[in-house]
């Protein structure tokens, strides 16, 4: 590529990374809390949006190869919001929740997976896509997808001074780690051609190396931050480790983000001295590096197919259907420290930023060439996120009324 | 320091097992620039802890673990990953530059900018005449002196007396950062490293033009009206980028280090299009936040510390990474001869033309230490010099390269042994940032710098 061809390119991701520092300011954050939006939908629409301007034809700032000279850092980016995720997994904080939190988690992750896969298998098929080329690894993406949840953080989810400790946020966790490992079942399952590596393993083997590489990478981060003697050099640390475990994993064709939230969910687990200042260092970046991600996603995005305008009406109406039948199989168990019906159930609606996360590694992750149905799925999780926030107010307080009510 | 030595082993154990999945001609678009950043920056962080026992610099222990790792050490990293991780050096530069930026306040510099200015060109000349002559006598023995003119041998030792004068403001302020350095002596060392490293640019450019010139391949005109647009250009964009940080530091004021690094990303991808200096523009962007708007320097430096300790040992470790050794071992005997020359050439300059400017016989005995390492700017210098002169160039480039290797080595460790002399190691106590505990820290092996 020519030099000349990288200045517009780097102008636009300048713009997109000033817009991604104040777009994470306080103040927009408050105006996101106070409508209950979900990140994709309030300040990463923009965002998309001008990835998939500046990608298009006509501009052609964002051009194939400009993405490839951009994809270690985007990769990176991945690797770093799923250490992101696995680091806000805190063992004690659950062990002091509720015996009946397996179940909730169980209602709220695994009946809307099934929902989400009911309805959108038939439309992928009704659209054209084929069973013998990703039809089934679409759906299961789209359903990890729809599991991940983002809480809003109002009055009513918040902790109550002196009462029961509440089970919502760490619910809403745990639905983002298991749709990460959903994300990783299927980046083990669909391997690259085993003839075009040196090692042959069978997938469990491969699930094994997964599991066994976030590990790894916990553990060594562990010893890591161990050595440091400041902070600067710990978020050094942090940052060469993370870099490594995303370089390691995308080298053999594992699931960055899975591979790096197991990184991190070991890590904060281990006796950390200071767990909330680690995972506050951690979060720091992750909002604007999200928001820049999300200009490489738009990029990526092919928004004039109309199949994925369809299939994400079709991704948002079965969301919605799975967290409400979610939601109320998991009060219908009667846990303690669950607020009210009509609360737990908006919160289970929003999507999470981890949804995009999902569908962009799996499909970075295809091996060989993506099939239309893959671009559908890109459409259906971006555009499902803002159908959904959209119809989540009316919805929220019609339930809310229908509680009041005698 | 076990416990660093074990995590070295972690490391490299992750490193080659991965490498070992694809063939080894297999090129991985991302992954490989991924996997090459993280290697190499925890096995820089790691060699500096290691290292820091031995009293060695960081500088010098992130450029051997590049090395040790580079396609002529263990090969863990390709060349195709270097190529890949290129903007992080341009940004480290800008980076770096900024920083020195925001160290110099003119203000207080003024009465002694005769004296930093007398003293660097004594230093120059000394290194350069000196240089100059060994060259022009070497040409005389190596193959790539064969069949010359003595008017071309004239203008290959011009060329490559002005490349091989160039400091090393990264590795200066680098080791004066890591040495908590503070006192006169500290800003004669970067203001003088600083402006040397102008001053070279700009007669390297002059040189260079003369060079086509002579030797008639038409480029001259192109060179002479680049050095006006590389300087000046550079200068005006630099004056640009300044206001914009002040504004975004005062009224946002909110991660200021990730913007600071997404400015300098920039700036890093605008100079090789539109032929302007990373070093200059920083340098000038962090002088106009110094000296002219309401943000002190301090507080950019203090603000940058986080996002400035990665880059820097990614930095140092690609120049590392970069050594050849081949061509190293094939120059060995002339380039540690022209280190040398250079090394006599500095303290003699400095000890002879420096009387004037007035600095006490202390002050010239430590100031050329300073102007010992070498590394960013000196392997440019060398890189154009093969890329313009095609004839001569790439021998000419193999013989500065190795002299350049010999200084990126040796000038840190040797400088950092004469700040910890000067007296002025140690007299910081202004990097908040530097005194928070990490953290994870239970018990640290290795207590932080007194």
């Amino acid at each position: 590529m020519a030099q000349s061809d990288f200045l517009a390119p780097t102008l636009a991701l300048a713009a997109a990374a000033g817009l991604a520092f104040l777009a994470a300011s306080r103040r927009v954050r408050a105006l996101e809390e106070r409508f209950g939006l979900s990140v994709l939908s309030s300040s990463g629409l923009p965002f998309v949006l001008l990835g998939a301007w500046l990608a298009a034809s006509r501009v052609g700032m964002l051009n194939g190869d400009v993405l490839d000279d951009l994809r270690p850092a985007f990769e990176f980016g991945l690797g770093w919001l799923g250490f992101v995720i696995g680091a806000r997994i805190d063992l004690k904080r659950i062990d002091q929740l509720s015996a009946s939190l397996p179940s909730v988690v169980g209602a709220t992750a695994l009946l809307p997976m099934a929902v989400l896969v009911l309805v959108c298998t038939p439309a992928l098929l009704l659209l054209g896509a084929s069973p013998e080329v990703g039809l089934y690894r679409n759906a299961a993406i789209l359903a990890a997808c729809g599991v991940a949840c983002a809480v809003p953080l109002t009055s009513a989810t918040a902790e109550p001074a002196g009462g029961p400790p509440q089970m919502l946020p760490e619910v809403t966790k745990l639905n983002e780690i298991l749709a990460l490992a959903v994300l990783g079942v299927v980046t083990v399952l669909y391997r690259p051609d085993q003839q075009l590596t040196n090692w042959s393993l069978p997938p469990s083997a491969w699930a094994l190396m997964l599991l066994g590489l976030g590990s790894l990478f916990g553990v060594l981060g562990y010893g890591l931050i161990r050595t440091a003697r400041s902070e600067a050099e710990e978020f050094a640390l942090i940052v060469g480790l993370v870099a490594l475990a995303a370089g390691v994993s995308g080298y053999m064709a594992l699931s960055v983000p899975v591979v790096c939230a197991f990184a991190g969910a070991t890590l904060i687990n281990l006796p950390v001295r200071d767990r909330e200042g680690l995972v506050s260092t951690l979060d720091s970046v992750s909002r604007p590096l999200y928001l820049v991600s999300l200009v490489i996603v738009g990029a990526t995005w092919d928004i004039g197919l109309w199949q994925g305008w369809v299939l994400a009406l079709v991704y948002a109406f079965a969301r919605l259907l799975g967290a409400i039948f979610g939601g109320l199989w998991a009060k219908h168990l009667e846990p303690e420290g669950l607020p009210s019906r009509s609360t737990f159930i908006g919160a289970l609606i929003p999507q999470s930023p981890v949804a995009v996360v999902i569908i962009v590694a799996a499909s970075t992750a295809w091996v060989g060439e993506r099939p239309d149905s893959v671009r559908w799925t890109i459409t259906a999780v971006i555009l499902g996120a803002v159908f959904v926030d959209l119809l989540a107010r009316p919805l929220h307080a019609t339930l809310r009324r229908r509680e009041a009510s005698p | 320091m076990t416990r660093a030595l074990i995590l070295v082993v972690v490391v490299l154990a992750v490193a080659l097992g991965s490498r070992s999945f694809l063939p080894a001609d297999a090129v991985v678009t991302g992954s490989g620039a991924t996997l090459a950043m993280g290697l190499m920056l925890l096995m820089a962080l790691l060699s500096a802890q290691l290292t820091h026992a031995l009293r060695l610099p960081h500088v010098t222990a992130y450029i051997l673990a590049g090395a040790l790792m580079g396609p002529d050490g263990l090969a863990l990293l390709t060349d195709a990953m270097l190529t890949d991780l290129s903007p992080v050096k341009s940004v480290a530069v800008g980076l770096i530059a900024l920083l020195a930026g925001c160290e110099l306040n003119l203000r207080a510099l003024a009465p002694r900018l005769r004296q930093i200015g007398m003293l660097s060109f004594a230093g120059l000349f000394g290194g350069f005449f000196l240089l100059f002559g060994m060259i022009f006598a070497l040409l005389h023995q190596l193959p790539l002196g064969e069949g010359l003119t003595t008017t071309h041998r004239l203008v290959i030792a011009l060329i490559c007396a002005n490349g091989l004068c160039a400091f090393s403001p990264p590795v200066v302020i680098g080791i004066l950062t890591e040495s908590r350095a503070k006192g006169l002596l500290t800003e004669l060392w970067i203001s003088i490293a600083v402006l040397a490293d102008i001053a070279i640019v700009l007669t390297f450019s002059l040189t260079s033009a003369l060079a086509h010139q002579v030797l008639g391949d038409g480029g001259g005109e192109t060179a002479a009206g680049g050095v006006f647009w590389h300087l000046f250009g550079s200068l005006g964009a630099g004056a640009l980028i300044g206001p914009v940080l002040a504004f975004y530091i005062v009224r946002v004021g909110r991660r200021v280090g990730l913007f600071v690094f997404a400015i300098l990303f920039v700036i890093a991808q605008l100079s090789g299009p539109l032929h302007l200096d990373p070093l200059l523009m920083g340098l000038t962007a962090g002088l106009f936040l110094e000296n002219v708007s309401p943000v002190s320097g301090e507080q950019v430096i203090h603000e940058t510390e986080v996002a400035s300790l990665p880059t820097f040992a990614i930095f140092f470790a690609l120049i590392g990474a970069e050594i050849h050794f081949h061509d190293f071992f094939a120059v060995a005997p002339y380039a540690v001869a022209l280190a040398l020359t250079r090394a006599g050439g500095l303290f003699l300059g400095v000890r002879i033309f420096g009387g004037p400017s007035g600095a006490d016989a202390r002050t010239r005995n430590f100031v050329p230490f300073g102007m010992l390492p070498q590394a960013g700017i000196a392997i440019a210098l060398a890189t154009a010099v093969k890329a313009t002169f095609a004839s001569w160039g790439p021998a000419a480039a193999t013989l500065m390269l190795g002299t350049i290797v010999v200084n990126e080595l040796i000038g840190p460790v040797i400088f950092r042994i004469a700040v910890g002399r000067s007296g002025e190691a140690n007299q910081r106590h202004d990097l908040p940032l530097a005194e928070h505990p990490a953290h994870a820290q239970g018990e640290p092996e290795t207590a932080p710098a007194a």
